[in-house]
């Protein structure tokens, strides 16, 4: 472990470390632009310049190795005019777009220049242009903007496995980008948002929709996919505006792919249900129950529930209707491994299961009386079945049954529970408007069996509700004992006590980086720290 | 930056074989890259993207690696050039024997500014860097020769012999 | 009269044919070399003096002795015939006029350092070079000096010739094994030094030409011959290649630290007829001017750099009362514009800027204060760079404006050059079109 001094200080730094990666592990801050934790170092911005003695010329931090006894100075008179003329450089081109840029509020150069640069620019030429070049849906690039960090390059090269983007030219004119006008094709591309130091790379789905300082963030988990990405959701009291990745090294690093960022439009859209249909369906619901034997009653989930939603609407089914026909829809397997992930990140990052929760829908519906899906579909058209209440399902879609519609059009009663509109709510009786996943506070357990904290975002509006709420409410009304959970924390509770995979989990230790499914003792911290987003001036987040 | 043109490339049987021979050289296939690219534009007189993307699927490369390659380097054109190049050297020892007249020569008698091609598509006039001949200044590539120790007087040689040789080729 | 080495066989014709090598006893070196361990030529080259030809003058021994011994990665040779440097033309003239003393020596040096595969980076517009190379490769395989079990050795080597593609940077040794891989010729970040990863990430030599073709010689004739040839801790003869306002400008072998007084008014024959010497660059573009009171000093790596300049590539240019240096300062800063490879924030940026400054100063448009802002301008620039490109263009305009102050300052104040327009060598033929 050889010890280094840096500005005076004595630090144990480890073998094979750079200087920028041992200050940093000691919370000693060096400005860098095209350094990133996660990818190949470059060493061209020349912003961690230092000063080390018995060294004639400065070095960049995040390209020397540390050597036992090394004394390094990060803020000689040297260093500091260096970093100055290293931001005068990367000035002399840059557009003042400040009150234009996306970037403004999180972009690591207006950061430096705050912290250490000089506010008047000595460069009297006109300032070079670039052509615009649209790169697709997701991304706008900016020229203009670029310090050719090369961190774009290193990451769709190296991480997203896609090498879409080289530096073109040379010199001065040196620009980055996809070289012929086409879009960027990976699906990881906008990670370049955050990857990008500055507004050059900005995402296109959030411009000009907020300033960031402007804005709450709440840490939750992306409803895309089975890999259960931690995310930091955006918003402004009324609308969540961007999800940003949140850092877990177990699930999904410091990354989020293209579609995860995207749930938001589709959680937000139009096509969400907000009222029940009719007005009172609970009660209808109720009185429909009250007429049908519970054992012929059948009950659909899927991975779109919370782990609380699942045990509440399981609990329903089986101790209140005594029904043994509960089923959660299939499953899309995925012979890809769910990890390691180490770089690069190919398909496998995005799950083929395109919901949350599918590893606790198996679980919780496996835990007790249940059939498979198939079964289920076919019991539905032997007409064994007179009731079907699909909670966050559509079993035409989704149960894989031909004809289905047919049989499903002859029962007595319908009950969809969901949050968008589609071809079941549309036939089904009664319509019950059910709370997103930005909207509940609850828990998902991803395909590796972690079960992480879902924290909502927004209060839901109208009549929406969570599955676990809409289940008491079901249950109450008919009568069930000991129904009254004030909190999708206290359904946990009972969850971990009922379901043995569930033991020993609770709501307020899952903590930022969640905990396995099954582990008994102390299992080991997850990294959850902060993201190499952007340098913090204050610690106001 | 160049909207996607729309040809394709096929290299002639005599650059497939010198291709083949070159990368069976290195170690690691892309390090041809080069000296492909060469032959390549050695083939088709400037280097369309349509080649650019044959080279690179032959190499098994990325094209963006391909297209970050090409735009490195000076001598690769990536527009069409006239049917003779004269490049001349202005750097220093050039300078100081004179390279900037006969640069200046040059433009007024072809009608054109460095960096153009005249009209009829005969002839591209560039300015260069060092060529490595200061001991011969000024210096000038004919079409990828070297013609040393220039005056106007062998300038005005090279241009009518450029003529004479395209009109027994019966282009003009 | 200096003992010429390198440009001895120069003008004998056909001189770059194995059959006029041979019979002028090439190709014994290579027999001797092969029978001596490769330790043994280390220590011999070590011992000659030799320095790295390209500009850096680096030992070419210790070079050689950084390689690893045991490695599991192939080792390489890259020779450096990127000759871009302006004012520089002596790699081309081996190239063309004795290709074989330059494979010799670099398979001995092949040998020395385990290499079994060679390039020889040339540049792209070096044509006929590049054509004697590959015919002289051609006939040293043909006899067995190239491939397998080299005259019957044991020793493998194959040596292609690289081509480059026009792009200056590429003569910076970790360029060059970019542009080898078949990659932009950006520098990489030193350390790790090729020595210990280079091409295809193996260790790997990179030696300019007129280095590695002094090594035949250095094994013929032994260590202390070559020492003896120069001067102390600079052993050898150099190709000085003199441009510019000289009588006679061209090649000329003399002995490592030779006068550069000498050299100009003895060897070129003085500045040409009616001027009078106003400023010479001693090794090449990137090399601090020197004023004609500098001028009596020794032309080696040492004596130069006492004198706060460089030897380099030994490319001497001279210039007399005719120019203005202003101009010169914004040409080479133009230059190294156009070379910069833009990778790292100083040069790409700090670079173009300092040219700006210099045209708009020497077209008659400069602000006061344009030369502090250029002089600080350099500061920010020298040794913050991955290259020494950055240094290259920093330098020499920082020397230039120290030294020429007033003549630059002149153009700000009144607004042009008091040298006038630049006079034509041909004056009879500027009117005319």
């Amino acid at each position: 472990m050889p010890k280094i001094v840096i500005d005076g200080e004595e630090i144990e730094a480890r073998e094979g470390q750079s200087v920028l990666q041992a200050a940093s592990e000691h919370g000693i801050d060096i400005p860098h632009f095209c350094y990133h934790p996660r990818l190949k170092v470059a060493g061209n911005c020349r912003m961690c310049l230092v000063e080390i003695e018995k060294v004639p010329k400065l070095q960049v931090a995040c390209g020397t190795p540390v050597r036992e006894g090394m004394v390094v100075s990060t803020s000689s008179e040297r260093v500091i005019k260096a970093r100055r003329a290293v931001l005068e450089f990367l000035l002399l081109q840059h557009p003042l777009d400040c009150p234009i840029c996306d970037q403004c509020g999180e972009c690591t150069l207006q950061d430096y220049c705050f912290r250490y640069g000089a506010s008047r620019s000595r460069y009297n030429f006109p300032k070079q242009r670039f052509a615009r070049l649209d790169i697709g849906p997701d991304l706008v690039r900016d020229q203009n903007r670029c310090l050719r960090c090369t961190r774009c390059i290193r990451f769709l090269r190296d991480v997203a496995g896609s090498e879409e983007f080289c530096l073109s030219e040379r010199g001065g004119h040196a620009e980055v980008g996809p070289y012929l006008e086409k879009p960027v094709t990976s699906p990881f591309s906008m990670n370049l948002v955050e990857i990008c130091p500055v507004g050059a790379l900005t995402s296109k789905h959030f411009r000009f929709r907020g300033r960031p300082w402007l804005l709450q963030q709440v840490r939750t988990l992306c409803p895309g996919c089975s890999r259960g990405c931690n995310v930091i959701a955006w918003h402004d009291g009324r609308r969540i505006l961007r999800l940003t990745p949140a850092v877990n090294e177990e699930v999904n690093r410091e990354w989020l792919c293209n579609p995860g960022r995207l749930t938001i439009e589709r959680e937000q859209d139009q096509l969400r249900l907000e009222e029940e249909s009719p007005a009172d369906a609970v009660g209808e619901a109720v009185r429909a129950l009250g007429t049908i034997p519970g054992e012929r009653v059948a009950v659909l989930v899927s991975g779109r529930l919370g782990n609380e939603d699942l045990y509440a609407v399981a609990k329903l089914a089986r101790e209140v209707l005594g029904t043994r026909w509960l089923a959660t829809v299939p499953v899309q397997s995925d012979e890809r491994p769910f990890g390691p992930l180490d770089e690069p990140l190919p398909n496998w990052f995005i799950r083929a299961d395109k919901t949350p929760n599918g590893r606790g829908a198996g679980e919780i519906t496996t835990a007790g009386e249940h059939v498979e899906a198939a079964e289920l579909a076919r019991a539905i058209k032997a007409g064994e079945v007179s009731a079907l209440l699909a909670f966050a399902a559509n079993p035409l879609e989704e149960l894989a049954a031909e004809e289905l519609g047919e049989a499903l059009g002859k029962l007595d009663l319908l009950l969809a529970a969901a949050t968008h509109a589609n071809g079941f709510t549309e036939m089904a009786r009664l319509v019950l408007p059910l709370s997103g996943p930005f909207e509940n506070e609850g828990s998902y357990t991803n395909e590796a069996g972690r079960v992480q904290r879902l924290r909502q975002v927004l209060p839901a509006a109208g009549d929406r509700r969570p599955a676990w709420q809409l289940a008491q409410q079901l249950a109450v009304g008919l009568g069930a004992p000991g129904w009254n959970f004030a909190s999708a924390a206290q359904v946990m509770a009972e969850l971990a006590t009922k379901v043995d995979a569930f033991a020993g989990i609770a709501s307020d230790d899952l903590g930022d980086g969640g905990v396995l499914l099954g582990a008994t003792g102390e299992q080991a911290a997850v990294e959850t720290g902060d993201s190499h987003a952007r340098v913090d001036t204050d610690d106001a987040h | 930056m160049n909207a996607i043109e729309k040809e394709s490339f096929s290299p002639s049987p005599e650059t497939s074989t010198q291709i083949e021979q070159l990368v069976a050289r290195y170690p690691v296939r892309e390090a041809a890259l080069i000296p492909v690219l060469h032959l390549v534009q050695e083939q088709l007189g400037w280097l369309p993207v349509a080649a650019l993307d044959w080279v690179a699927d032959y190499l098994q490369l990325p094209r963006t690696r391909v297209y970050g390659v090409t735009s490195f380097y000076s001598m690769f054109r990536r527009k069409p050039a006239g049917r003779h190049r004269l490049e001349i050297c202005t750097n220093v020892s050039c300078s100081l024997l004179g390279a900037e007249h006969l640069r200046d020569y040059l433009s007024r008698k072809l009608g054109i500014r460095p960096g153009e091609t005249t009209a009829d598509g005969r002839i591209t006039l560039n300015e260069v860097e060092c060529l490595g001949s200061c001991g011969t200044a000024p210096v000038m590539l004919v079409d990828d020769e070297y013609h040393e120790q220039l005056t106007p007087q062998k300038v005005d040689e090279i241009l009518a012999r450029l003529e004479s040789a395209d009109k027994e080729q019966g282009r003009d | 009269m200096t003992e010429k080495v390198i440009t001895a066989r120069f003008d004998k014709p056909d001189s770059h044919l194995l059959s006029s090598y041979v019979a002028d006893g090439g190709y014994q070196a290579l027999r001797r070399a092969l029978g001596m361990e490769p330790a043994e030529i280390i220590e011999v080259v070590k011992a000659s003096g030799l320095r790295g030809r390209g500009g850096a003058g680096f030992p070419a021994g210790v070079k050689w002795s950084f390689v690893p011994k045991d490695v599991d990665k192939p080792v390489y040779l890259c020779i450096n015939a990127d000759e871009g440097e302006p004012g520089t033309f002596k790699d081309r003239a081996i190239m063309e006029r004795d290709p074989h003393a330059l494979i010799e020596g670099g398979i001995i040096a092949a040998r020395a350092i385990g290499a079994h595969l060679a390039f020889i980076y040339v540049r792209g517009e070096f044509r006929e070079p590049i054509r004697r190379l590959n015919q002289a490769l051609a006939e040293a395989r043909q006899q067995g000096f190239l491939g397998r079990n080299i005259l019957d050795s044991g020793f493998d080597l194959e040596m292609w010739v690289h081509p480059g593609a026009g792009a200056y940077v590429c003569g910076e040794e970790t360029a060059l094994i970019e542009s080898n891989e078949g990659h932009r010729g950006m520098p990489r970040l030193k350390p790790p030094f090729p020595a210990q990863v280079g091409l295809f990430g193996g260790p790997t030599v990179v030696n300019n030409v007129e280095t590695l073709a002094n090594v035949p010689h250095i094994i013929n004739r032994g260590a202390e011959w070559f020492a003896a040839l120069g001067c102390e801790k600079n052993g050898g003869t150099k190709l000085f290649g003199v441009s510019g306002h000289v009588k006679h400008p061209g090649l000329y072998e003399l002995p490592m630290g030779t006068s550069l007084f000498e050299i100009i008014f003895e060897h070129c024959g003085g500045i040409r007829e009616g001027h009078e010497l106003k400023a010479v660059i001693p090794g090449g573009s990137s090399t601090p001017v020197l004023k004609p009171d500098e001028i009596d000093v020794n032309m080696d790596f040492d004596s130069l750099a006492k004198a706060g300049s460089m030897l380099g590539s030994g490319a001497i240019i001279v210039m007399d009362e005719t120019t203005c240096i202003p101009r010169v300062a914004a040409r080479l800063a133009r230059f190294y514009a156009h070379e910069s490879c833009g990778q790292c924030t100083p040069c790409r940026q700090g670079v173009p800027w300092i040219s700006r400054l210099l045209e708009r100063l020497e077209a008659g448009r400069g602000k006061p204060g344009d030369l502090d802002l250029v002089l600080d301008i350099c500061d920010n620039i020298q040794g913050n760079t991955v290259c020494p490109l950055g240094d290259a263009c920093a330098m020499p305009v920082r020397a230039m404006i120290q030294k020429f102050r007033d003549e630059f300052e002149q153009h700000i104040t009144q607004g042009r050059c008091r040298l006038g327009p630049v006079p034509s060598p041909w004056p009879e033929r500027s009117a005319t079109a």
